[in-house]
């Protein structure tokens, strides 16, 4: 841009202003930007200020303002718009995420600052998907009419990735131990999937993190990162990281205080939270779950305003660290509203309920976080913000909740194969947040070669607005089980269900189920027994289960406890009556990283009372609860038929030891180990055609699991150790379920 | 540098008078394609930005896309035409239909009311910037139908705790309603919710002078009938005060 | 299974309570030692302050039961001294069960077809307008 003319004669007064070279912009809108107008005196400082907020428009590429006798004349040269932006040579970034990227649009109009910004932000873009040798090359193409084409023509080059780390100053641990606490990664061939190779800025502040919290665990309460640099490679190829550290020596714990300054709270209560004791060696994460345990114990003990802070003073001759927990009362704080936004299809309720926190109460950090935690596990949300902003008083504080929803509608395929089911295909259409009022509807098939299914549920998790999840499900069951017994079984009904939390690790469950069973197309060589149940017969069944699980993982559990008491009482009503009792459990510990072992167990007995327990009604053992066995394989069996007829009591018990078998943790690949025993047996009516011995049975084994990018896929190889003539052995059992 | 086949998703480039095109897309409005008819208007802008009909014809697909339903699309539009013609007399009309946008997409009150906020900003802009245009009138009607959405928003939150029986969150909700919102159709039922806590809490009198309040502003109301019925009856009929400072209008 | 005793409300330390008198205590100096009200009276000239804490049990999934709960009323004349204070415990609560009408009001709701068809833009309603 040209300095304007400064020799403007001053004095006089501005009788007209005329506007020149504006086409696209009409005059109106730039004699509205100036600050000077008719009438006005020739002012060469309100010139000078007209003439930025002109270009601070962002609209004109140049503009001067000079005096023609009394006339003022504005000489504009308008930017050019933009015709049609197009991408070039962009291979990897598609071009509709580079458009969203870039600020400037068709029909806007361009700026060379703007177009600058813009090849900022898609190099950035690059640079985040790990390219760091990218460039971008803004080019114009002039039009008739002041319009222009932009065209940006992009180099990509291909990835920067990590190719080395290296540690220095480090003697307490090898650089390949400090290696499997960070984050990055050197890049390996099998780490195609995984982008931890790539040079991150971000990761690389949050790997010092990581290996600030690791020394602090272990004791080096000095450890410092002095410096962490990434060089790149001159072809821009590769980066090399290098890790300074300062370890600094290594402190034991000395004594260990708790100073409490609150109303009747003795240090004693608050001291068994603590789990350093004088003479371990010093751990930065044990002190904060001792102030967490103890915030937890106050809380509950109802202490609303309670700030725990450890001070610790270190004696460096002594290699000795004093903690003391300060205990005092904390800011008065209230909470004044609860605000949440973000909840387009989601009912404000449905969040509010989750909140442990109500409007007018002490504010409670542990509490907050619990809150935010209850609204993540709904699982509606992409991201939950909670933030905490100063209220209309000092005392008091606004919690400001914003929700980013999710498609919680999920419309999801899934095929497999698995021994006991065969080859299986299944769809299903779920919505877990009908209508944003929380409640889940799904109808979902599965077709088996040995079960097809066919079921619609629906479920309420705050019945009568309590913490009771009740809901109902219709369905339909049609098993095919010649192979095993020579007969099918078709079951269709209803069940209503409700189940809810004693405790937080105890839940109690009930649900009544009305269901029509029929067996049919029994195989003439069938057995008497199966002959005998043909037939159509109503179930009208009570089932009470009590779940106790502390397990850390559902998926993956690597230590904690389930067990399930399961107990079913047909006969109100309906064709069979008899009173089933079950008990599962398991026990999970890992004694070494990624060594976990696991010990299950489950017994069951059923009584009828009246009449005779039917087959469908009975226990069946073998196959994924007695590996080596085929499904239905051991047991009561018709002697003459081979059909399996199914046990009335049962036992079966597994030990098993899951270990890494030496591939990196990303590809999840684990071998096991085990070996699984049980027993079942007593049926009425029997007869000398029944062979029954109810001898206890054991195999053992061996197996790789794989939880790959299409599913969890399972193959065990399992031979019977102690077993009957007249069982059915199954030595290989594979499991690919998938699900997309 | 590469050609510019027709690949872009831009019609086909044919030049065309600006008159026969913006005529085009005026037809279309008519026929009620509103999509098509905004791509025309679109058209005009682009093989003609320094006509006179761009201008008008920006404003033009901005209202095409309303029609659509396409608020997000109609909203950028409308915003760039006010950054490009500040001064243009079809400014007003511009803020109004911006205003309509976001009204006509205000979601029920135990949602996000970030649509209703949008529009009570834009409307008071409306109002505040352009007082004498023909559409302050009816934006003013539509800003107070959104202040009446916003309170209804706290009454559903009072509610909700008031049912809960956290009567101390029920009480500052509602007494938000009647400190804010005072002029909404949400102030009767407040003033009952307000009886009804302050009864369960056993904060008698406060019960019985709030009931008075409602009694006097809201005599014929049923939300007056429900707190006489609750709270006895023992003299809280209008009180005797010739001025009370409290009554509102 | 124990239940899970919880505080709401503000909670003042008795000691610190006993220490209002009328006559000598403001607003100032109430707020100085209690803090801020939990609620103030909405229609009295020269204010009433309320600070009301509760002590519940909740067990399993069975609703909250409210064990104690004390209202601190303190009311002040119109020079902001403090003029009474008064409690009002749990044993003056009366049930009550609010009126189910609601005011109506306005706004989308969302109907089961844009929910099933998930956010295709957002309420994307084709049906068309009057012009």
């Amino acid at each position: 841009q040209t300095s304007p003319q400064t020799g403007v004669q001053t004095g006089g007064v501005v009788r007209e202003i005329r506007v020149e070279g504006a086409r696209r912009v009409e005059p109106g809108t730039v004699r509205s930007y100036l600050l000077i107008h008719k009438g006005d005196a020739f002012d060469p400082e309100r010139i000078d200020k007209s003439l930025k907020s002109l270009f601070a428009t962002g609209l004109f590429a140049d503009v001067t303002i000079r005096r023609d006798g009394d006339v003022l004349v504005v000489d504009v040269v308008e930017n050019p718009v933009i015709n049609e932006i197009a991408f070039e040579g962009n291979k990897r970034i598609k071009t509709a995420d580079l458009k969203a990227e870039i600020s400037l649009r068709p029909r806007v109009i361009y700026t060379r600052t703007k177009v600058q910004n813009d090849v900022e932000r898609i190099l950035t873009l690059y640079r985040r998907s790990g390219r760091f040798a990218a460039t971008v090359e803004p080019k114009v193409i002039q039009l008739d009419q002041n319009r222009i084409n932009l065209v940006y023509e992009i180099h990509e080059g291909d990835v920067t990735r990590v190719q080395n780390i290296r540690f220095v100053g480090n003697h307490a641990f090898t650089d390949s131990d400090l290696r499997d606490v960070i984050r990055t990664k050197e890049t390996r061939w099998y780490r195609f999937l995984s982008s931890d190779d790539t040079y991150d800025p971000d990761r690389l502040t949050y790997d010092r993190e990581l290996l600030r919290r690791f020394y602090l665990k272990n004791g080096y309460a000095d450890f410092r990162v002095s410096s962490s640099v990434a060089e790149l490679t001159p072809d821009h190829k590769a980066f090399f990281i290098t890790y300074t550290v300062d370890e600094g020596p290594r402190y034991r714990v000395g004594n260990v205080k708790v100073a409490v300054k609150l109303r009747n709270l003795t240090s004693a209560t608050l001291m068994r939270e603590n789990t350093l004791k004088r003479g371990d060696w010093y751990n930065a994460d044990a002190v904060d779950k001792s102030v967490e345990k103890m915030t937890a114990q106050v809380g509950n003990l109802g202490y609303a305003f309670v700030d725990i802070r450890p001070r610790i003073n270190r004696d460096r001759k002594k290699h000795v660290i004093d903690i003391t927990y300060q205990v005092d009362e904390g800011p008065r704080v209230f909470v004044e509203r609860i605000n949440i936004s973000g909840n387009v299809r989601t009912l404000d309720r449905v969040i509010r309920r989750e909140f442990r926190l109500v409007e007018g109460d002490a504010f409670d950090a542990a509490k907050l976080r619990r809150s935010k935690k209850r609204i993540q596990d709904l699982d509606f949300f992409k991201k939950v913000d909670v933030e905490q902003v100063p209220g209309s008083a000092p005392d008091k504080t606004v919690i400001n909740v914003k929700v980013k929803e999710k498609s919680t509608g999920a419309l999801s395929l899934t095929a497999g194969y698995s021994t006991t089911n065969g080859a299986l295909v299944g769809a299903s259409i779920r919505e877990r947040n009908l209508l944003g009022t929380g409640r889940s509807l799904s109808l979902s098939t599965q077709i088996a070669q040995s079960q097809s299914t066919v079921n619609l549920s629906f479920t309420e998790p705050y019945f009568l607005g309590r913490d009771i999840s009740a809901g109902f499900d219709i369905f339909h069951t049609a098993s095919n089980r010649q192979s095993t017994s020579s007969f099918n079984s078709k079951s269709t009904g209803f069940a209503l269900r409700a189940h809810y939390p004693l405790t937080d690790t105890l839940t109690q469950g009930w649900r009544y189920t009305l269901r029509s069973n029929q067996v049919d197309s029994v195989k003439d060589t069938a057995s008497t027994f199966i002959k005998a149940q043909a037939g159509k017969r109503m179930l009208s069944e009570v089932t009470h289960t009590l779940g106790y699980d502390t397990r850390d993982d559902k998926r993956n559990p690597t230590e904690g406890v389930f067990a399930q008491l399961t107990t079913d009482l047909a006969g109100l009503g309906g064709d069979s009556k008899y009173f089933r009792n079950r008990i599962d459990g398991s026990t999970y510990y890992q004694y070494a990283d990624g060594w976990v072992a696991h010990l299950r167990g489950a017994t069951g007995y059923v009584m009828p009372l009246s009449g005779n327990v039917t087959i469908l009604d009975r226990f069946f053992l073998g196959g994924d609860d007695l590996r080596g066995f085929a499904s239905s394989g051991v047991g009561p069996r018709d002697r003459v038929s081979g059909d399996a007829l199914g046990g009335q009591w049962f036992y079966s018990g597994s030990l098993e030891t899951s270990f890494p078998i030496g591939l990196p943790k990303e590809l999840g690949v684990a071998g096991h180990v085990f070996t699984d025993f049980g027993s079942i047996g007593k049926i009425v009516p029997s007869s000398s055609e029944v062979q029954n011995t109810g001898s206890l049975r054991a195999s053992a084994g061996f197996g790789l699991s794989w939880s790959s990018p299409i599913g969890p896929i399972g193959v065990d190889f399992a031979w019977p150790v102690l077993h009957e003539k007249y069982d059915k052995s199954e030595v290989m059992r594979v499991n690919i379920g998938t699900r997309f | 540098c590469s050609s510019f086949s027709g690949k872009s998703d831009q019609p086909a480039y044919k030049e065309t008078p600006v008159a026969t095109l913006y005529n085009n897309a005026a037809d279309q409005l008519q026929k009620e394609n509103y999509a098509e008819a905004a791509k025309l208007f679109d058209e005009v802008e682009r093989q003609h930005p320094y006509s006179v009909w761009a201008t008008k014809a920006q404003l033009m697909a901005a209202y095409s896309l309303y029609m659509h339903n396409r608020y997000d699309q109609a909203i950028n539009a409308l915003d760039r035409f006010i950054q490009l013609h500040p001064a243009n007399k079809d400014v007003p009309y511009a803020y109004y239909l911006k205003g309509l946008c976001y009204y006509e997409q205000i979601s029920d009150v135990a949602r996000d009311q970030q649509m209703t906020e949008n529009a009570y900003a834009t409307l008071k802009e409306l109002i505040a910037r352009f007082p004498t245009s023909p559409y302050a009138r009816d934006a003013k009607v539509k800003l107070d139908l959104t202040r009446d959405h916003m309170a209804g928003k706290e009454m559903e939150i009072g509610r909700y705790y008031l049912r809960k029986g956290e009567y101390l969150a029920a009480i500052n909700r509602f007494k938000r309603v009647i400190d804010e919102y005072q002029t909404t159709t949400h102030t009767p039922e407040a003033l009952l919710r307000l009886v009804e806590a302050y009864w369960a809490l056993g904060l008698k009198a406060e019960a019985r002078k709030v009931a008075a309040v409602l009694g006097y502003n809201f005599p014929g109301s049923t939300w007056y009938g429900d707190a006489y019925r609750l709270v006895g009856g023992k003299k809280i009929g209008p009180t005797a005060q010739k001025n009370p400072w409290y009554k509102f209008w | 299974c124990a239940p899970r005793i919880e505080t709401h409300g503000s909670d003042p330390d008795p000691a610190k309570v006993a220490e209002i008198v009328p006559g000598d205590y403001t607003k100032q100096t109430v707020k100085d030692v209690l803090g801020s009200p939990s609620s103030v009276a909405v229609f009295d000239k020269n204010e009433v302050w309320y600070y009301i804490t509760e002590h519940t049990a909740t067990e399993a999934f069975f609703k909250p039961k409210v064990t104690a709960r004390t209202i601190l009323v303190i009311a002040f004349d119109n020079k902001g001294v403090v003029r009474s204070v008064k409690k009002v415990g749990l044993d003056q609560a009366q049930n009550m069960t609010p009126v189910t009408r609601e005011t109506p009001t306005a706004g989308n709701e969302l109907t089961l077809m844009q929910q099933l068809l998930g956010n295709l833009g957002r309420f994307e309603d084709t049906g068309k307008k009057k012009p």
